[in-house]
């Protein structure tokens, strides 16, 4: 498999795994451009073709980890320079739950809007799994291996997710389901 | 099976991934609830919602950034303006030597002759490890007589500062102090250790040493596939997989190569003649690599 094939194969999952992981599609395109650099340079090495896209998702959720930790480490030492620099304590944002727009959405007929609305307010890792589950068709192991979370922690977190939405969403899944 | 305890098995129930018994256990007691099937059809309504809103195209300019080469790194530039002075300066200082003593060993870093070499494994290639991809050194000494297409190319894409894009430069490449390290350590005495990751052979000989036996085990080795990097004798280091070091000194390998698969210790063979047996002996006590 060269790297062209490995991007048409790959990269609308790989894109949406970095989008959910992210939540905006600025950070999505960066992930996604970073795992499949870090996946070309490692492609001669890949043993099993087979497992290409578990390998590779694994690479995209690593780069979006490491993005985290980066970000984590830069917003530590703007605080800790913002409180030496003796200013005002920052109010506290009142950031409003993003899960909150689904019903407005809703109200408004919109159903994707209402179902992005919906997957904001969840978090980026119950997102990750429940994409990866619903439009990957992966295993509940294969997820746990992508994410590097105990099976566990998969099983709940997808079933916290679907939860979630159905509570979020309940007008229009109640449409659904009966 | 208690309602609560249903519930919290619903969604793996939905994705088959329930155990046997389990999953029989659900069946049995949504047969009898229905407010656990209206749950259940509620699940599936939300799956059938994902599956249907959730996926957003990819951006067109993706393909472009992710499938273009490395991009260049700035801020090398004024490292290797430095280090190529810092090269050029240990040159000449060491050509006005009385005597005509040869180079520290240890002040030269190593080289990769093959761009696989770094990324051995998918574990290795997810790896947080931004200060690894550091290329080679520009101002590595080239002696690997048996590689003579690269000779001339370290100076040009030092010339350049565009060393992420040289030919010969490996994503993981040893060494990534570079010659500023080299030229630090070869004046204060610290010792400067190349660093290799992965499967990969190192030739280990001073420069201009190689002898005819060397080049004949050099092109076996080539033959084989692996990546074969050049180092001078001096401290080595080599990195597992699971990040543990060990180090080799001159004491080991002055003159040789160093045989390295990731995974177990470092093997030092000095005896060429015995290469080809060593080989298939390491590499073979590591299946499937």
């Amino acid at each position: 498999m060269d790297a062209e094939e490995l991007f048409e194969k790959f990269s609308p999952m790989v894109y949406n795994l970095a989008l959910r992981l992210s939540g905006n599609k600025s950070d999505a395109q960066d992930i996604a451009q970073d795992a499949f650099l870090k996946a070309v340079r490692g492609l001669g090495n890949l043993r099993e073709q087979s497992f290409a896209g578990t390998w590779l998702y694994r690479i995209t959720v690593n780069v979006w980890k490491n993005r985290v930790r980066s970000e984590k480490r830069r917003s530590f030492w703007r605080t800790l320079s913002l409180s030496w620099g003796g200013g005002d304590e920052a109010p506290a944002l009142q950031v409003p739950d993003p899960g909150d727009g689904a019903e407005a959405a809703l109200e408004k007929g919109e159903e994707k809007a209402a179902l992005e609305a919906a997957l904001a307010g969840l978090e980026p890792e119950e997102r990750a799994m429940l994409v990866l589950r619903e439009i990957d068709g992966r295993s509940y192991a294969e997820i746990a291996e992508i994410t590097g979370k105990p099976l566990g922690t998969v099983k709940s977190g997808i079933s916290r997710a679907r939860e979630a939405l159905r509570r979020k969403m309940s007008g229009l899944v109640q449409d659904h389901g009966t | 099976m208690e309602h609560k305890i249903c519930r919290e098995n619903l969604s793996a129930y939905l994705d088959g991934e329930l155990r046997p018994e389990e999953k029989a256990q659900v069946a049995a007691h949504l047969a009898g609830c229905q407010d656990c099937r209206a749950r259940l059809d509620q699940l599936n309504a939300v799956s059938a919602l994902v599956k249907k809103h959730a996926m957003e195209p990819v951006p067109l300019s993706l393909k472009k950034a992710a499938l273009a080469p490395a991009p260049g790194r700035p801020w090398l530039k004024p490292v290797l303006a430095f280090s190529a002075a810092a090269a050029a300066l240990l040159v000449v200082f060491n050509l006005n030597r009385p005597g005509g003593e040869s180079l520290s060993p240890q002040g030269f870093s190593s080289r990769m002759s093959d761009n696989s070499f770094g990324l051995a494994a998918p574990e290795a290639a997810v790896a947080p490890a931004a200060p690894q991809e550091v290329p080679a050194a520009p101002a590595s000494t080239l002696y690997s007589e048996a590689d003579k297409k690269y000779e001339a190319a370290p100076h040009v894409a030092a010339a350049r500062g565009n060393y992420a894009q040289a030919k010969f430069a490996a994503p993981r490449a040893a060494g990534s102090l570079g010659a500023a390290g080299a030229a630090a350590s070869a004046g204060s005495g610290a010792a400067y250790a190349p660093e290799f990751r992965g499967r990969v052979a190192v030739q280990v000989s001073l420069p201009g040493r190689a002898s005819a036996a060397m080049r004949t085990a050099l092109a076996f080795l080539r033959g084989t596939g692996i990546p074969v990097a050049a180092a001078t004798p001096g401290r080595l280091v080599f990195i597992k997989n699971d990040g543990s070091r060990t180090t080799l000194t001159e004491a080991d390998c002055a003159y040789g190569f160093i045989l390295f698969d990731g995974r177990q210790d470092p093997l030092a063979v000095t005896d060429l003649a015995s290469l080809a047996a060593s080989h298939a002996k390491y590499f073979g006590a590591a299946p499937g690599r």
